[in-house]
C-alpha cells in the first residue's frame, strides 16, 4: 500500500466509510510509519478546529420573513402565471407560424428546369462546361451524360 | 371534528405530501426544521456573514415554489441542501467573493444578524473570531465543489451517500473531493497549527 492509499483510507475511517477489511494493514503501516501517523495527528486536530467553528442562528424572525416571501412570490406566480401562459404559447406560435411559412416557401419556390438543348447542340452553357472541355478533361458524350441525369 | 396535525411528529416525506395537499403549516415546520442547516451551508460557503439570511430565505422561496409542481427522488433534505448549495456557489461566483474576501471579514464583526450560539467571554470571543476568521479564509481558498462536500461532511455530518445524492455525483468522487479538500485545508492552515502547538 502506498502512503497516498493509506492516508486516503485514513481520511475515510475518520469518517466512519469504506470496508474495514483494510483496517489491519493501516494499522501494520501506521505503526511503522512517522509520516502518516503525522498526517493521521494533523488531519484529526483539521476536523475538531473545522467543527469547532461556530455556526450561525438565523434571527427569531427568519421564518415570518420566509413565509411572506412566499405568499409575494405566490402572489406573483398566480397573477402573471396566465400571462406567462398566454405569452409562451403566443411565442411557440408564432414559432410554429414561421417554420411552416419558411417550409412551404421551400416546397413551392419553382425549381429551375435543367436546360439541356445547348448540351444538345454542342453549345457549352457555362463556363465550368467550357472549360473542362477546352481542357478536354471530359468529353461531350459524358457532358450530355450528366445534363440528362442531372434531375 | 376535524384532527388536529402536530406537524413536529411528522416525517419529511409526511410533510412535503401534507404541503402538496395545501397544508402551509407542513412548509413552515419544515423552514423551522432546516433553516438552521441552510444558513450554516450558505454561511461557510460564502465566509460572510452578509446576505446569508437573505440568500437562505430565498432557498425556501425556492423550495416553496418547487414542491408543489417537482416529485423530489432524492431525501427532502438532501434536495433542500442541494437547493442551498447551489444557490451558494452561485453567489459566490456572482461576486467573485475570493477576490474580497479579506475586506469582507473587515467590514464583518460589527452589525450583524446573527449572534453565535454560544458567545462566552470576550477574550474567548476574540480568540473564537480569530479563529473562525483563519478557517473561513481557508475555506473560501477551496475550490466551490471541494467545499460543498467538505461543509456537508464536517458541518452538517452527512454520510458520504448522502453528500453524493445532495450535490448528484458519485460516492466515490465524494470521497475523492473530502480527501483532497483535507489535503488542501491542512496545507493553507500549516502556519496557524504551528502556531497552536
Amino acid at each position: 500500500m502506498t502512503h497516498r492509499t493509506v492516508r486516503r483510507l485514513v481520511s475515510e475511517r475518520m469518517d466512519g466509510e469504506g470496508d474495514h477489511s483494510m483496517d489491519h494493514l493501516i494499522r501494520e503501516h501506521l505503526e511503522c510509519c512517522a509520516e502518516c501517523k503525522a498526517y493521521e495527528a494533523e488531519i484529526t486536530a483539521l476536523r475538531s478546529e473545522l467543527r469547532s467553528v461556530e455556526s450561525v442562528e438565523p434571527g427569531p424572525l427568519f421564518i415570518t420573513a420566509v413565509l411572506r416571501k412566499t405568499r409575494i412570490a405566490q402572489e406573483e406566480y398566480i397573477l402573471w402565471s396566465p400571462v406567462e401562459l398566454v405569452a409562451r404559447r403566443f411565442v411557440t406560435g408564432l414559432a410554429a407560424a414561421v417554420l411552416l411559412f419558411v417550409s412551404l416557401a421551400m416546397i413551392t419556390q419553382p425549381e429551375e428546369p435543367v436546360v439541356i438543348e445547348p448540351y444538345l447542340s454542342g453549345e457549352q452553357s457555362d463556363s465550368t462546361s467550357a472549360s473542362l472541355l477546352a481542357r478536354e478533361v471530359i468529353s461531350k458524350d459524358d457532358l450530355l451524360l450528366a445534363a440528362a441525369s442531372r434531375r | 371534528m376535524q384532527k388536529v396535525v402536530n406537524h413536529r411528529d411528522l416525517d419529511d416525506r409526511s410533510l412535503a405530501s401534507a404541503f402538496r395537499n395545501g397544508d402551509e403549516m407542513a412548509f413552515e415546520e419544515l423552514v423551522r426544521r432546516y433553516h438552521r442547516q441552510v444558513a450554516n451551508i450558505i454561511y461557510l460557503t460564502l465566509g460572510s456573514r452578509k446576505d446569508v439570511e437573505d440568500l437562505a430565505q430565498d432557498v425556501f422561496v425556492r423550495v416553496h415554489g418547487s414542491l408543489r409542481r417537482v416529485s423530489v427522488e432524492t431525501t427532502l433534505f438532501s434536495w433542500i441542501y442541494r437547493i442551498a448549495v447551489n444557490i451558494a456557489i452561485d453567489e459566490v461566483r456572482r461576486r467573485k467573493i475570493r477576490k474580497i474576501v479579506s475586506m469582507d471579514f473587515l467590514a464583518e464583526p460589527g452589525g450583524t444578524q446573527y449572534e453565535p450560539r454560544d458567545p462566552g467571554r470576550a477574550s474567548d470571543r476574540v480568540l473564537a473570531g480569530e479563529k473562525r476568521e483563519q478557517i473561513l479564509a481557508a475555506l473560501q481558498r477551496l475550490s466551490p465543489a471541494h467545499r460543498a462536500a467538505l461543509v456537508l461532511r464536517e458541518y452538517e455530518d452527512l454520510s458520504y451517500a448522502e453528500i453524493a445524492e445532495t450535490l448528484g455525483i458519485s460516492e466515490q468522487a465524494v470521497k475523492s473531493r473530502i480527501f483532497r479538500a483535507r489535503e488542501e485545508m491542512k496545507r493553507l492552515l500549516k502556519d496557524y497549527f504551528r502556531e497552536r502547538t
